[in-house]
């Protein structure tokens, strides 16, 4: 261990900024703040990942649509269209909005329910892969 | 199979031309080569959409490798009604 936090912390040292807070003792106040951004950071891409992938299907299910005008083809374009909306919703939650992307992007929110956001939401994005995956067909 | 049809038919971004493949098989047995000329669609078209027919059980080769003539499966056959609503609704 030793040797390696030795090879961390030298070239930590020589990035500026973080000289600054390993040299101010703050090092790890910082770390867990960055952490926090980190967190509310994934969030922001899987949520942007997830619109496009949904922008895709419904374009699909929307063309199927018009071509194809039935009760199914009308559903999985609605169907796309809720979840595009919810990914949306999501992305401004955790980017936009003038008091929750803060919120968020803090050390208010615990690391256990970050844990338990994401895993919705990646678990939302690989589900959507695997359905573009058979759409794209 | 009912599910599999309405997705593999309408849900897919190739859907609508699967429709009109399976229609033209149905009318009479054609090969690749007929069916890329009959729907004018370029060759590896039909046979993308051919495979992914063949890999669902709707329809089936028969004959040699070369010039093989494709025709719909006993199973297609036993939901063609749902196949026939499909088709009404891409007219």
């Amino acid at each position: 261990m030793g040797p390696w936090i030795e090879v961390l912390c030298a070239s930590a040292t020589s990035i500026p900024l973080l000289q600054l807070l390993v040299t101010d003792g703050t090092w790890n106040l910082a770390l867990q703040a960055d952490q926090q951004e980190l967190w509310s950071t994934i969030a922001r891409i899987v949520t942007a990942a997830n619109v496009l992938l949904l922008v895709g299907l419904s374009y699909i299910w929307g063309r199927n649509y018009l071509q194809i005008r039935s009760k199914h083809t009308l559903g999985l374009f609605v169907f796309g269209l809720l979840l595009f909306f919810r990914n949306c919703w999501g992305f401004y939650i955790y980017q936009f909005d003038p008091v929750l992307a803060g919120w968020f992007a803090s050390e208010a929110v615990p690391e256990i329910a970050w844990h338990a956001m994401l895993s919705l939401h990646v678990l939302e994005f690989v589900a959507l892969v695997f359905l573009a995956w058979v759409t794209w067909d | 199979m009912e599910a599999v049809l309405w997705y593999v038919l309408t849900g897919t971004r190739g859907g609508p031309n699967r429709v009109r493949l399976l229609r033209a098989v149905d009318e009479r047995p054609r090969n690749a080569n007929q069916l890329a000329s009959d729907l004018e669609l370029d060759y590896t078209t039909i046979r993308h959409h051919l495979d992914v027919l063949v890999e669902n059980g709707m329809v089936q080769k028969s004959g040699g490798d070369y010039g093989a003539v494709y025709l719909t499966t006993d199973q297609v056959e036993h939901h063609w009604d749902t196949v026939e609503q499909i088709i009404e609704q891409v007219d």
